[in-house]
């Protein structure tokens, strides 16, 4: 094109989570790295959250190109790439994902529905979700008779542990587990402390998995637009920052972790048994559950992002 | 349709067999909103008694009411429009009916604006609809619908909108033509 | 384009609309449709007016609307109210507007249901406007008191609203939805002073009529079959959400149930009643739903420019005295109330107001909850003001919007007292916080 290479390559971003969410302040920040560090050829403008673009609105919207990049879970984009949520089963570091092949992959799917796939969320693989209860769960016994949030791939896991789910909307969630229509809440480390659960629920069940499937999307009308140069750039640059902002979302994560210490909430784990046991009938469930739509989409992400 | 005070309108489709399809098609519309509303407190009032003693919640209820409450709202729309029901800002408007031919011209206007303001949303309603089922989008509900069986609701209720302010631009036309007669 | 600009021409073009005397729901939509290709790009933008029309329709949070509006509209067309009324009278006898009190204790219990004022506002409407006008009483007495009270649903918790404050603030929810409720108290004691207070007066406002003496026994019978069930709506409404056995927004379905089975135990429920009340709460339902999900779209154009951000934006450059800064912050979102609805205000401007609170030493539940009575009085300052618009509709076509609007205007004025109350005597919100934690 006959632009000037001076003038920077404008990218508008809108995030799932508001604006003041812990990993919307990461990714501002890591933009603002990125900028520096490809000496302006490329601008981000931070265009707001869920105020700005309807949270289930925003991953069609980007393949619409009414904004150029979004930061969204494929939980949330109506199923637009059938079977990527298995990034919940990911194992492999974010700073790896090129090498892999998950990138490439993914892309195959993504650009069918006009995205182009750039970076899941940095932050360490396995360990995101979790469950905070009222009271304590010390053995896969204390699951049965409690009841859970619902409405995804736990329905599964809820009926071999003996709980009965039902579907609660985040907004709902703290006065839900407040006057005990639900006994915990499951959900990520950030999330908890988001969400203040943490005020009422005051267990923790040291037994986490899964990870956080949120990632960066962009037109990709948007970035066949951008010259190859920038193209290999921008990705080095982010996947380059990807191991240092790992490391702020861990702090992040390890600091929320204090503030519920501190709060008095304490951890409980399983036997190493039963620790094995409960994280199979997550990981199968989960599967069962992303696999269903797209079971190719699925097996081949799964295998892709094995632990090494 | 006559507000008191104003003057007296005259439907000028009051025997249009399409028009008379239309008000039926509306009524039903509205039925549908009447129907769901009760519905809804059945199922969700099911669904909390089965949870708390039986435990045993009725998750896919709650699914199908989020749903009803686009389908009460857009399929009562073009109903509530026939009837004047949408609430509006009168007092500047009120302050014209001292002079009823400025009075009905603004109606004309504001009636055409909506009128067009339809017809786009029909246009672009059809390819949105069209290209949820493309992409075999669903909504983002546990239950995982078709996304289809709720946006062709837009195309359908605003077409159906569209008409009703046809109308009012016909029924305030004829009206200020009969301002000019008595002139 | 500046900020500043594209936000004058997006209200600019509202109000034109507004004016002209566009239906509200319409008037949103059209701005939307003309900006949304200027904003986005064409396809992206219409794609998004129809997908964000149905995103913000299919959610469950919005029950209560409609469900609430049934409630109102069955006790109503089944013809209890002026019964639970007349029993509650022989009781009460004489105090001056004693309907309008009635009015607010009534706000203040179905306050206890979630965040949404509407759904009071719309119940009450529908139940006690009519009868309240039959007696005689002004607008500024029977509207009034009722968009008053109805804006209590957001400061007594449970309350939707204070946990999203609460969750994007990144303060303690559990503190925050106990600062709210002697605000919220304060509130019903100004609103009832006030009523007292006019109506010794200006008695012409909520004409006295007579009550006879009545034994014991004439008290009690119409108070058992009337009065009590009631309490039993109440606690389908209240009592579940207290015990656990539903959400708030559950509750509103079943509270609609509790009422029908009032209505039938009443052997009123016949087929007449339950058509009436059923398509009265299709219109007003169908006409507030609009307007929500247009207004959303509106208001997600105005962040996404960056207009709204800009204007928020404007405090944090302002180098003054403390409290000017708060008024600034209390004055913008003021602003925004009267254009666009209490959830979008909020992840608007509390990322750029909290750090300010911070820095400038001022206590952060405490500012929550004065930003939070300023959400609610959005609710019923005009142009869009969401009660405003369910009264309007409750009420029917005898009464005009200015007629609401200008019975709405004491009970503003009453809430900026409260907030001015709050701002000299933070006390008043952290007491009990202080006592509790
Ligand atoms: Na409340
Ligand atoms: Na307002």
């Amino acid at each position: 094109s006959g632009a000037k290479t001076t003038s920077p390559i404008k990218i508008s971003y809108v995030t799932f989570v508001h604006s003041t969410h812990s990993s919307a302040l990461i990714l501002q920040k890591m933009f603002a790295d990125a900028e520096a560090k490809m000496q302006g050829r490329v601008k981000f403008i931070y265009r707001g959250g869920p105020e700005s673009i309807n949270m289930f609105a925003q991953g069609s919207a980007c393949a619409k190109g009414a904004v150029d990049m979004v930061f969204t879970t494929p939980s949330f984009m109506g199923k637009m790439a059938k079977g990527t949520e298995t990034l919940i089963l990911c194992q492999v570091p974010v700073a790896e994902q090129r090498e892999c092949g998950l990138y490439d992959y993914l892309n195959t799917v993504y650009n069918k529905v006009n995205l182009q796939f750039i970076m899941m969320y940095p932050r360490e693989m396995g360990n995101a979700f979790t469950i905070m209860s009222k009271k304590p769960i010390t053995k896969l016994a204390d699951f049965k008779g409690l009841t859970g949030p619902g409405g995804d791939w736990f329905d599964d896991a809820g009926k071999v542990l003996g709980v009965s789910v039902t579907g609660i909307k985040i907004s709902e969630e703290y006065t839900a587990l407040e006057r005990g229509v639900i006994d915990f809440a499951r959900l990520t480390t950030d999330s908890f402390v988001e969400f203040r659960i943490f005020e009422l629920a005051k267990y923790m069940l040291d037994v986490p998995y899964g990870s956080a499937p949120n990632s960066l999307f962009m037109n990709l009308d948007k970035w066949n637009s951008i010259p190859a140069d920038v193209q290999e750039m921008l990705l080095n640059t982010l996947y380059g920052l990807a191991p240092r902002v790992q490391e702020e979302t861990t702090k992040t994560v390890n600091d929320c972790m204090d503030e519920m210490k501190a709060d008095g909430v304490q951890l409980t784990t399983l036997s190493p048994e039963e620790k094995k046991t409960y994280l199979d009938i997550m990981e199968k469930s989960i599967y069962a559950y992303v696999s269903k739509d797209a079971p190719e989409v699925a097996k081949k992400i799964y295998d892709l992002t094995r632990k090494k | 349709m006559a507000e008191p005070g104003a003057p007296e309108y005259e439907d000028p489709f009051k025997d249009n067999a399409f028009y008379k399809l239309l008000d039926r098609i509306n009524d039903f519309g509205r039925d549908i909103g009447m129907w769901m509303i009760l519905l809804t407190i059945l199922a969700i009032s099911c669904h909390v008694v089965m949870r708390y003693f039986f435990h045993a919640p009725i998750n896919w209820a709650v699914d199908i009411c989020m749903l009803f409450l686009l389908y009460i709202t857009l399929f009562g729309s073009p109903w509530l429009l026939r009837e004047d029901g949408h609430v509006g800002l009168d007092f500047f408007k009120d302050r014209l009916k001292g002079k009823p031919r400025v009075y009905e011209i603004m109606e004309i206007i504001n009636n055409a604006i909506g009128a067009l303001l339809c017809l786009v949303i029909v246009f672009f309603g059809i390819i949105e609809t069209i290209s949820v089922i493309q992409g075999r989008i669903v909504v983002d509900v546990p239950l995982s619908p078709p996304k289809w069986i709720v946006v062709v609701v837009i195309p359908i209720t605003f077409l159906l909108m569209f008409f009703e302010f046809f109308r009012k631009v016909a029924i305030h036309y004829r009206a200020v033509k009969n301002l000019v007669k008595q002139k | 384009m500046e900020w500043y600009v594209i936000l004058l021409i997006l209200f600019g073009a509202l109000m034109v609309l507004l004016c002209m005397g566009m239906p509200v729901a319409y008037c949103f939509l059209t701005v939307a449709t003309v900006a949304a290709p200027f904003i986005w790009n064409l396809s992206g933008g219409m794609s998004l007016l129809s997908s964000s029309l149905v995103d913000s329709l299919i959610n469950f949070t919005l029950l209560p609307i409609p469900l609430f509006i049934f409630m109102g509209e069955i006790i109503f067309h089944a013809n209890v109210a002026p019964q639970i009324i007349d029993a509650m009278d022989r009781w009460i006898g004489r105090i001056p507007g004693r309907l309008s009190l009635m009015a607010v204790a009534a706000g203040v219990v179905f306050s206890t249901l979630t965040g949404t004022s509407l759904a009071s506002t719309a119940m009450l409407g529908s139940s006690l406007v009519p009868e309240m006008k039959r007696k005689g009483y002004s607008n500024e007495m029977s509207i009034g008191p009722i968009l008053g009270s109805g804006q209590l649903a957001l400061m007594i918790p449970p309350s939707a609203l204070a946990v999203l404050l609460g969750a994007i603030a990144g303060v303690s929810i559990g503190k925050l939805l106990i600062a709210i409720i002697l605000p919220g108290i304060l509130m019903a004691v100004l609103f009832s002073a006030y009523i007292i207070v006019r109506c010794i007066l200006k008695p012409g406002l909520a004409p006295p009529y007579s009550v006879a003496d009545f034994t014991f026994k004439e008290k009690m019978a119409p108070t058992l079959r009337y009065v009590i069930p009631v309490f039993f709506i109440i606690f389908c409404v209240v009592g579940v959400i207290y015990f656990g056995i539903a959400t708030p927004t559950e509750a509103s379905a079943t509270g609609a149930m509790a009422c029908l089975l009032y209505v039938a135990y009443l052997k009123r429920a016949t087929k007449e009643v339950l058509v009436k009340s059923l398509t009265a709460t299709v219109k007003l339902s169908v006409m507030v739903l609009l307007i929500v999900a247009t207004s959303s779209l509106f208001s997600q154009i105005l962040s996404y420019c960056g207009a709204a951000r800009g204007l928020t934006n404007l405090v944090s450059d302002m180098n003054v005295n403390r409290y000017f800064i708060l008024i600034g912050m209390m004055a913008i979102t003021f602003l925004l109330g009267m254009f666009l609805s209490a959830q979008p205000i909020i992840m608007i401007c509390i990322p750029v107001f909290m750090p300010i609170v911070a820095a400038l030493g001022f206590n952060e539940i405490w500012f929550c909850v004065l930003f939070l009575l300023n959400l609610e009085i959005g609710t019923i300052t005009p142009p869009f003001g969401l009660a405003l618009f369910v009264m309007k509709g409750a009420a029917g076509r005898e009464t005009s919007m200015k007629e609401v609007i200008s019975a709405s205007g004491p009970f503003i004025a009453l809430d900026c007292l409260a907030m001015a109350i709050l701002t000299a005597f933070p006390s008043t919100c952290l007491w009990l916080v202080e006592t509790m934690g």
